[in-house]
């Protein structure tokens, strides 16, 4: 985390040493404002459902599929200077997947003892995150901040908590005959971070009015106690696995801005 | 004795009263109501001439033609180099008055404006504006000349040449009816040809015009002789390059041409290539015509529809006026020969010896500059007394053009009242000798010295005359001390590394380089000034061109009324000087705006050097008026082009299938750029204070546009 926060600073010193000779203008001397975000993408998710283990056979492999996912996301600006603005942001989106795709193996250890299996069932993410977010304002294609065209840089902290209510492990009581088991800790919250890379145009619409579209693309990284995933609990390790992963699908997007200048 | 001397007196006073050219003059100004020709639209004119042109042309035909018979005349007329109501042009009026007495409704049609140009030229347009220009009025010998260079262009007027030559081009190079399969060497020949055929037809109907009116045939052939000399000066006279010389300094006759060329003006060249024909069939089409009319109008003989000193003074006023053209392009070298041609009638005029004194200067300036070729072009290529300026000036090297600038200063200032004009370039052509590379005890010391035995102590070297040149001025303390100072600043401007700082136009340069776009912003605290429309180009070079300059124009408004918004949201108070189209729009208007103009394009002339330019001094009257230093502009040029095929590209992408749809998007999306400037000069030194200048790729955004202006006035206002 320390690591992560000196690069933030280096960052801000870098970027605030970009343009400081002229005044800041903003958009018609406005130089705060607040957006709404709706991003969009392809995500690696089950749409509905949990699978049933025999559903899961039937369908002969994992399931889930690609469709669009909704985020929602509330940002405050602020121009720095001439080819920089900085944003803060609060996102939220929600989201799950197949078990199948995990597969821990045959041999499964929980806080009950070791079973064999695979794990099935559909456990839901939800994913909240605060991040910052940096964007130059491209001089090559004429770009005044907050108008124009921009590369941002953003960095998020996500906090995601897995809902594994949904979750079974198949047991093979007789042969031909399966039982289920299920995780007594169903709730568990994870923490993650992601840095992405983004591209997009500003407009402006009358006075106040902020348009932005734009895509982003970025890779996620985890942050947890430890690292010794073959000690960790079954559960544990499944909440935050399935976290990591569809932290990793949800970094591509297409996303669309309203905001208000101030 | 008493009846005589007032008669005399009132002679002298009817001659000064008519001339015109008072003793202290500066520059030519419009007068009277401001025509509408110079407050229209474009628009306007446009919708007009196509709404005229449909019936005869198709539509498409009709918009090009519109377009080509306004767009740049319209421009020429908004651009501040058209004088109206003046003494010349109002002269012209009443020629037309005479020439078309008998036919009132082709009088109603036409009118006269004068160019600020030195070549001889007329023209005229297809909605009856005949341009004379200066160097037509310095030229032309009397009256009768002038009126039948106006009746020629009547005639074309009255033929709606201009029409017919579009609808004959359009004809030649579309490759139908008997055009068809006709070469392209062929089809240009036809167009000189029928060009020809055209100004043999308006010479005839304006013939036919100028001797019903009663002026003289023996004048057509001198008229032809005029344009046929129309490429050199208003006179031929030795240069008196004596003037540069006292009795102790001698300049050495290796610099001065030892025989001018003739003038070789050839009235029968080979027209073949020409759009008008040669003199020699002009005259002939001009004597045959002459000799089938009626004998008894050939014996009419007015000259002057005034008198002739009236034209006798716009003809001087003309020739005065040009003087502010020649400096105003750098043209210095025929300069100085127009005015040692002006100053053997009228030696006492202030503003002939402050021209000579800017000549000296901008020469200066300009070899400083290793910039020679500025204004001294190639002698070989001239004829008679003006070649041996010119090869004066190729000859002499920046050493010698220096001490010769400061010595013919200083000389003239002498005999001026001193004033800010005066002191500034005196001081400023002492400052500027080091720059030649003299070393401080150069014009000190005389080489080669005598020795003992009779001889000298080396051979003597070309320059070597130049050391005696200030022996003089020495003996003048303003002199020394300025000449001691210049040699100090130097010093101190090559220790601080380097001579860029006297550049403004190099440390935009230098600061774009850092900072990837040419801007400086120079200036701050300024709540007001004066302001140039904005300028809005539109190209795009996929569609016709009638669509671009309409939308330019458009935009152009739009622009003009966003700019005034914005700039009052930053705080700055614009005067926008030349608003033509807005209600109450005066003459007096007009004149600053035309001041500015003249006073930008002489800036833009010395591209950023540090140099107070002959317009200057005018404009501190117009600071006062307007209560402001500054003057700002902004032009916004946006292109659209199509893209260039990449094959590669192409290639890549069809054989990997899925990138296909991005690259056909890529391909087929045209180019589009916009250049943005926004300029502001302080009035008081000339300089480029301010500039915000941005090239890039873009669509046309008014959001963008919006935000880079109120950005500019933000920076001016902080």
């Amino acid at each position: 985390m320390k690591r992560v926060a000196a690069i933030l600073l280096c960052m801000v010193i870098w970027l605030s040493s970009y343009g400081q000779k002229p005044v800041t203008s903003g958009y018609l001397n406005k130089t705060n404002y607040l957006n709404l975000r709706l991003a969009t993408g392809l995500t690696y998710q089950h749409p509905g459902k949990p699978l049933s283990a025999d559903e899961w056979r039937a369908a002969g492999g994992p399931t889930g599929g690609n469709s669009l996912k909704r985020e929602l996301e509330l940002i405050a600006g602020k121009v720095i200077s001439n080819h920089l603005a900085v944003e803060v942001n609060y996102g939220y989106h929600t989201t799950g997947l197949d078990m199948a795709s995990l597969r821990p193996g045959a041999i499964t250890r929980t806080a009950q003892g070791t079973m064999y299996g695979d794990v099935y069932g559909f456990p839901k993410v939800t994913d909240s995150y605060l991040g910052l977010k940096f964007k130059l304002y491209s001089r090559k294609r004429g770009a005044l901040a907050p108008l124009g065209f921009y590369h941002g840089f953003q960095l998020n902290m996500h906090r995601y908590k897995t809902d594994l209510s949904d979750v079974v492990i198949p047991i093979q009581v007789l042969p031909g005959v399966f039982g289920e088991y299920h995780f007594e800790q169903r709730i568990w919250y994870n923490r993650g971070v992601d840095a992405n890379w983004s591209m997009g145009v500003n407009r402006a619409i009358g006075e106040s009015v902020l348009l932005e579209l734009g895509v982003s693309t970025g890779f996620s990284f985890g942050v947890s106690r430890s690292r010794n995933w073959e000690s960790m609990e079954l559960d544990r390790r499944v909440s935050y696995h399935l976290g990591q992963m569809l932290l990793r699908y949800n970094l591509n997007k297409v996303y669309f801005c309203v905001g208000y200048l101030i | 004795m008493k009846s005589i001397l007032l008669i005399l007196n009132l002679i002298y006073s009817s001659v000064w009263l008519y001339a015109q050219v008072s003793t202290d003059f500066t520059r030519m100004k419009c007068a009277g109501p401001i025509p509408s020709d110079f407050t229209t639209t474009f628009k306007e004119k446009y919708t007009l001439d196509f709404d005229q042109q449909r019936a005869n042309l198709q539509r498409g035909d009709a918009k090009e033609f519109a377009v080509m018979a306004n767009y740049y005349n319209h421009n020429l007329l908004q651009s501040g180099s058209v004088l109206y109501g003046d003494p010349i042009s109002t002269y012209c009026n009443k020629v037309l008055d005479r020439l078309l007495k008998e036919d009132e409704e082709l009088r109603s049609e036409v009118r006269v404006y004068t160019i600020k140009s030195n070549h001889l030229n007329a023209y005229s347009t297809s909605d009856g504006i005949i341009f004379v220009t200066l160097g037509l009025i310095a030229r032309v010998q009397n009256e009768a000349q002038l009126a039948y260079v106006l009746a020629h262009e009547i005639g074309h007027y009255h033929k709606k040449h201009v029409f017919k030559a579009f609808v004959d081009q359009k004809e030649i190079w579309s490759n139908s009816g008997s055009y068809r399969n006709m070469e392209w060497e062929e089809r240009t020949l036809t167009t000189f040809q029928h060009s020809r055929d055209a100004e043999l037809e308006a010479d005839i109907e304006g013939l036919t015009l100028y001797l019903n009116a009663g002026y003289p045939p023996n004048e057509i052939d001198t008229s032809y002789d005029v344009l046929l000399n129309g490429y050199l000066p208003i006179a031929q006279k030795p240069y008196d390059f004596t003037l540069l010389e006292d009795d102790s300094f001698r300049i050495p006759n290796s610099f001065f041409i030892d025989a001018v060329d003739d003038i070789m003006a050839d009235e029968n060249v080979d027209d073949t290539r020409h759009t008008h024909p040669n003199v020699k069939t002009r005259k002939e089409t001009a004597q045959k015509r002459i000799s089938d009319y009626n004998d008894e109008a050939t014996e009419k003989k007015i000259f002057w529809v005034g008198s002739k000193q009236e034209y006798d003074g716009i003809q001087r006023l003309a020739r005065f006026e040009m003087v502010n053209t020649f400096i105003r392009n750098n043209n210095y070298m025929e300069a100085l020969y127009h005015i040692q041609v002006l100053q053997v009638k009228d030696s006492g005029y202030v503003f002939l010896q402050k021209a000579e004194m800017m000549c000296w200067a901008g020469i200066q300036k300009f070899i400083n500059n290793r910039q020679k070729k500025a204004y001294s072009t190639g002698y070989r290529d001239l004829q008679g007394e003006l070649q041996a300026v010119f090869y004066f000036a190729s000859k002499m090297s920046k050493k010698g053009i220096n001490a010769l600038a400061v010595r013919r200063i200083w000389d003239i200032a002498e005999d001026l009242d001193s004033d800010a004009y005066v002191n500034t370039l005196k001081e400023q052509c002492v400052l500027d000798l080091p720059r030649a590379g003299y070393k401080r005890s150069f014009f000190r010391q005389t080489y080669p010295r005598p020795t003992r035995e009779g001889g000298t102590t080396r051979k003597p070297k070309k320059y070597d005359f130049v050391r005696i040149a200030f022996v003089e001025l020495f003996k003048d303390t303003s002199f020394s001390r300025l000449y001691g100072e210049a040699f100090n600043n130097w010093n101190d401007l090559q220790n601080q590394g380097g001579d860029e700082v006297l550049f403004t136009s190099e440390e935009v340069v230098a600061d774009a380089d850092v900072r990837g776009v040419n801007s400086y912003y120079g200036l701050s605290g300024v709540d007001r000034m004066l302001y140039l429309s904005p300028k809005f180009f539109r190209l795009d070079f996929r569609k016709e061109q009638d669509a671009m300059f309409l939308a330019s124009e458009i935009q152009q408004r739009d622009l003009e009324k966003r700019t005034s918004d914005l700039a009052r949201r930053a705080g700055v108070d614009l005067v926008n000087i030349n608003q033509s189209s807005k209600n109450g729009y005066t003459t007096e208007e007009f004149n600053d705006f035309m001041l500015l103009s003249d006073w930008l394009r002489e800036e833009t002339n010395y591209n950023g050097r540090d140099f107070y330019s002959f317009t200057t001094p005018y404009l501190d009257e117009l600071r006062d008026v307007y209560q402001t230093d500054y003057l700002g502009f902004n032009n916004v040029w946006h292109f659209t082009d199509r893209k260039e095929f990449s094959l590669v590209t192409a290639l890549v992408s069809a054989l990997y299938v899925i990138p296909l749809p991005f690259y056909l998007y890529w391909q087929f999306k045209p180019e589009q750029h916009m250049d943005y400037l926004f300029a502001v000069f302080d009035l008081k030194n000339g300089e480029m204070e301010f500039v915000d200048s941005k090239s890039f790729s873009s669509r046309y955004r008014k959001d963008l546009i919006n935000s880079h202006l109120f950005n500019s006035f933000n920076q001016l206002r902080r």
